[in-house]
């Protein structure tokens, strides 16, 4: 419904802390998530596009049109908070209808609206309770409703599911993410949970410091990290770190502490480099091999469908994650613990600064 | 095991039973004795009297008014101090409480100095217009009762609607604004609703406190104008007992409902909590121009208004409007012994005061206590009783003791053990209260911590439970004081001239319009609130609040 966009988007707090600059692009109707540690400027930012705060510098534009200096409640935004702020002195009905109210529609026109979003979300029956007799996973359905009712071209979420249980989150986000698609609302989602947006978004911005780090799809986020912050975020990572000692057509051969692993990339011999490794692309054996490296487990932790083992390599923790049961029991029983472990060279993706 | 709880019962029934003989039996018995015993005027005769019904109606119509002036006062300034950010905002919040523990005569002699004949606002007039004769007195009449309870009740008003106001979620207020709402509408269905609790809590509390109002009426009233309260005095004063109880009877059927209504109110404010670190300010310099004129506007008559007498009583110290001079005549006064003297009266306030804090704390403590017992129908006595002199006017507790305790023991020859027991009790909700936040502040896992580790009942309550009460002991006890010197209504109706106390003073010295005496009297009256006021904050780290 809106295409929105941020074009080196500033602001400087008095506390020294500095948000941006910030170039965001969120296409017609997509979920945007931004994604990122507490503190990182997620919430500033959506706050900038909402217009609670003011940027400093740069351009907010909506469709083309810029926003800056456009009070929030002219700007055809529908929010979902963190607390979800529902009206406590109000029903269930009067806080959807709060909006369409405010936009002096028809009373007809709003209770059809109210109505057509209440079933959507299934909370029919809850219409004429009161804030208060609704349990927390009903009032985020409200406050969805409420965001909705106006129809705005764009749809703010802050975190909106953190205070719930992880059951009843997992529900909600198919939920958001079911409506969204059915409304084709743009969206911009907040989160600190990888799993949330991975699970949700079209596409998904990593903020770190007040700056993007990287927009990607969930896949490409998790496949090509672009840096060590983004990589070590994503849980994805391996960090490594070593001096590129040959290149040859693309395949390099990098000394690790002491180590020589190969992988692929363009780099000149001398230069430093750091790579990431996925935990599932990296393989344990007992036997030892000169040539790779090997560390000593220290821990074996089964996970749903696999387990995961921490292996000590020269003090630096290299988490791996296997799927094959037999080598786990034989892992269990090796007395010394030591195993090698190697990668193909093109899983290893290597990091920008 | 059987024993210790008896023991603790004779503890917590204690100030119960205190109360009983000392507010509940004089107060009930004074009522029943003047309306039966049939001397003056008895109860059908009293409400059928115009003079009654004009009374309480003046009565009512002066509380509304000054109640709607501080709310309109009042409400612009909780809203500044909940969304103005700006330095020095905690001590605001903190200089707000200082007109609440001022002494009402103490605001009577502040006012007359302000807006009097003569006065600040008075001189500047007449050296505008080079007149030689006195232009304008607010500080009289109809107006001055108002004004002085406007000064009384906007701090109030201000204190408790903004604690609410920062208790509202900003992000409700930002929903609003996203959903399409302006300020206005934001405000209607928003803030209001939300502040609603707060706002009439404090609008009782005003009603309340400008319905038993005395000491401002009686100054500023000049006989024409009276209360129920002052009428009370004045029928006792010539001995119509009937009228007396009768007017007494009424006032505390409409105070004890209005006081009731106040803690149901109290109990629904309570319950809505919401963040308050995230509260959304704003600074100065984001406002429009129109908003800062609003706001510098309002800053300027709350100056007036409330830091005006406060600062006017050191000009009333030294400056004498009858001979228009400056004088230290007020200060010799102060020293000065024997029957004329301000000496008696300044000794008289601290001893009848510390007497009081002393059984306030004696008493507060163990009330507190009960109100925490688990055994049936002891916390509702307990609090009934910290909240009954709330609802039970200072003259009507004065008449019982008096008629009830005094007379027949002999006391009436020289009451001040009265006087003692009348401020006790009229300071003790304010002490018996902060003791109870205090004890519910208390974590309970550190009381069950001594208990696991082996601490009996006693040696919990002595080591581990009454140091973590001391602050608000000492709060408690602070406050106790400063009501005690402050208090006019009842020392005076009780006190003999050997007995008055400085407040009383001041109200004689205004009387035969010794003005620099009462001023100075006051400068000590204000000097001790503001240390009181300024110990209650460094021990309570500002959470003063809750007490009212």
């Amino acid at each position: 419904m809106v295409r929105i966009d941020l074009k080196g988007l500033v602001r400087e707090f008095t506390d020294g802390t500095k948000i941006g600059p910030i170039d965001l692009s969120i296409r017609d109707g997509e979920l945007l998530t931004l994604l990122g540690p507490s503190g990182s400027g997620k919430t500033t930012t959506l706050r900038m596009i909402a217009g609670f705060i003011e940027a400093e510098e740069g351009a907010l534009l909506f469709d083309g049109r810029d926003m800056v200096g456009i009070p929030p409640r002219e700007r055809n935004i529908g929010m979902v908070f963190q607390s979800v702020a529902l009206f406590p002195n109000m029903t269930v009905y009067q806080n959807i209808a709060f909006g369409p109210e405010m936009a002096e529609w028809s009373h007809e026109k709003t209770v059809e609206r109210v109505e057509e979003l209440a079933d959507l979300l299934g909370i029919r029956d809850l219409l004429f309770r009161k804030i208060s007799e609704i349990s927390g996973g009903e009032a985020q359905r409200v406050g969805l409703a409420r965001a909705l009712a106006k129809q705005p071209a764009l749809l703010l979420l802050d975190e909106p599911l953190s205070a719930l249980d992880p059951q009843l989150r997992e529900r909600l986000q198919t939920e958001i993410r079911r409506i969204q698609k059915k409304v084709k609302v743009t969206t911009i989602y907040v989160t600190h949970s990888q799993d949330e947006a991975f699970a949700i978004s079209d596409r998904v911005a990593i903020i770190n410091d007040g700056r993007i780090e990287q927009i990607g799809t969930p896949e490409e986020l998790y496949d090509r990290p672009s840096n060590e912050f983004v990589a070590r975020f994503l849980g994805s990572g391996n960090v490594l770190q070593g001096t590129v000692k040959q290149t040859e057509g693309g395949e390099l051969c990098v000394d690790v502490l002491g180590v020589r692993l190969p992988l692929k990339g363009e780099c000149k011999v001398g230069e430093e480099v750091k790579f990431s490794i996925k935990p599932e692309d990296i393989k344990i054996v007992i036997e030892k091999h000169i040539t790779s490296a090997t560390g000593t487990v220290t821990s074996i932790l089964p996970q749903v469908g696999s387990f995961k083992i921490t292996v000590d390599f020269q003090d630096r923790p290299i988490i791996v994650l296997t799927y094959d049961e037999e080598l786990v029991s034989r892992l269990r029983e090796n007395g010394d613990k030591q195993v090698s472990f190697f990668f193909e060279p093109d899983l290893a993706v290597i990091l920008g600064e | 095991m059987i024993k210790q709880e008896s023991w603790g019962y004779v503890v917590l029934a204690f100030p119960i039973v205190l109360m009983f003989i000392f507010l509940i039996f004089p107060v009930s018995s004074v009522i029943v004795y003047g309306l039966m015993s049939g001397t003056g005027s008895s109860f059908i005769e009293t409400i059928s009297a115009y003079y009654t019904q004009y009374t309480l109606a003046f009565t009512i119509v002066q509380a509304s008014i000054s109640t709607i002036l501080a709310l309109l006062v009042g409400l612009p300034g909780a809203m500044l101090l909940a969304r103005l950010r700006f330095h020095g905002k905690s001590l605001v919040r903190a200089l707000i409480i200082v007109p609440f523990v001022l002494p009402p005569i103490v605001v009577v002699v502040g006012f007359i100095q302000m807006f009097g004949s003569f006065g600040i606002i008075d001189s500047v007039l007449m050296f505008l217009t080079q007149s030689s004769t006195s232009i304008m007195n607010l500080a009289d009449g109809v107006v001055g009762i108002i004004l002085a309870h406007t000064f009384y009740n906007a701090p109030l008003v201000i204190l408790l609607v903004s604690a609410s106001m920062e208790r509202l979620n900003p992000e409700l207020e930002e929903s609003a604004e996203i959903l399409g709402a302006n300020s206005v509408s934001r405000f209607r269905r928003i803030t209001l609703p939300h502040i609603l609790p707060a706002l009439s809590a404090s609008a009782i509390l005003t009603f309340l406190f400008c319905f038993m109002s005395f000491p401002i009426v009686l100054a500023f009233g000049n006989g024409v104008y009276r209360t129920m309260e002052v009428q009370i005095w004045n029928a006792f004063r010539w001995s119509d007992y009937g009228e007396a109880s009768s007017l007494a009877l009424i006032q505390i059927l409409i105070t004890v409902t209005l006081a009731v209504t106040y803690i149901r109110l109290g109990r629904v404010a309570d319950t809505d909590s919401g963040p308050t670190a995230t509260i959304q300010t704003a600074s100065f310099g984001k406002y429009k121009n129109w908003e800062k004129c609003v706001i510098v506007t309002y800053l300027v008559l709350i100056l007036v208004l409330i830091g005006g007498p406060i600062a006017s009583i050191f000009r009333a110290a030294f400056f004498d409007p009858i001979r228009e001079i400056y004088t230290f005549d007020g200060f010799s006064y102060l020293v000065k012994t024997g029957t004329n003297g301000g000496l008696q009266p300044l000794i008289n306030s601290l001893f009848y005061g510390g007497l009081a804090t002393l059984l306030s704390v004696i008493i507060g403590i163990p009330l507190a206590y009960a109100h925490k017992s688990k055994t049936r129908g002891l916390p509702a006595l307990s609090s009934t009783m910290v909240l009954l002199p709330l609802g039970i006017s200072s003259i009507t507790v004065a008449y019982g003791l008096m008629t009830v305790i005094a007379v027949p023991t002999g006391l009436n020859i020289n009451p001040w053990p009265i006087i003692v027991i009348a401020q006790t009790i009229i300071g003790l909700p304010f002490t018996a209260r902060t003791i109870e936040i205090g004890l519910k502040s208390i974590d309970p896992n550190i009381l069950d911590q001594a208990d696991s580790l082996g601490a009996s009942r006693l040696q919990r309550i002595f080591f581990v439970e009454l140091p973590l009460l001391v602050p608000s002991i000492l709060v408690g006890a602070v406050f106790a004081f400063a009501m005690a010197i402050g208090e006019m209504s009842a020392t005076l109706f009780i006190a003999l001239p050997q007995n008055y106390t400085l407040a009383v003073a001041i109200y004689d010295n205004l009387g035969v319009r010794h003005f620099v005496q009462a001023g100075a009297s006051s400068l000590v009256l204000v000097v001790l609130c503001i240390a009181a006021f300024l110990a209650m904050e460094k021990i309570s780290e500002g959470s003063m609040g809750g007490t009212l």
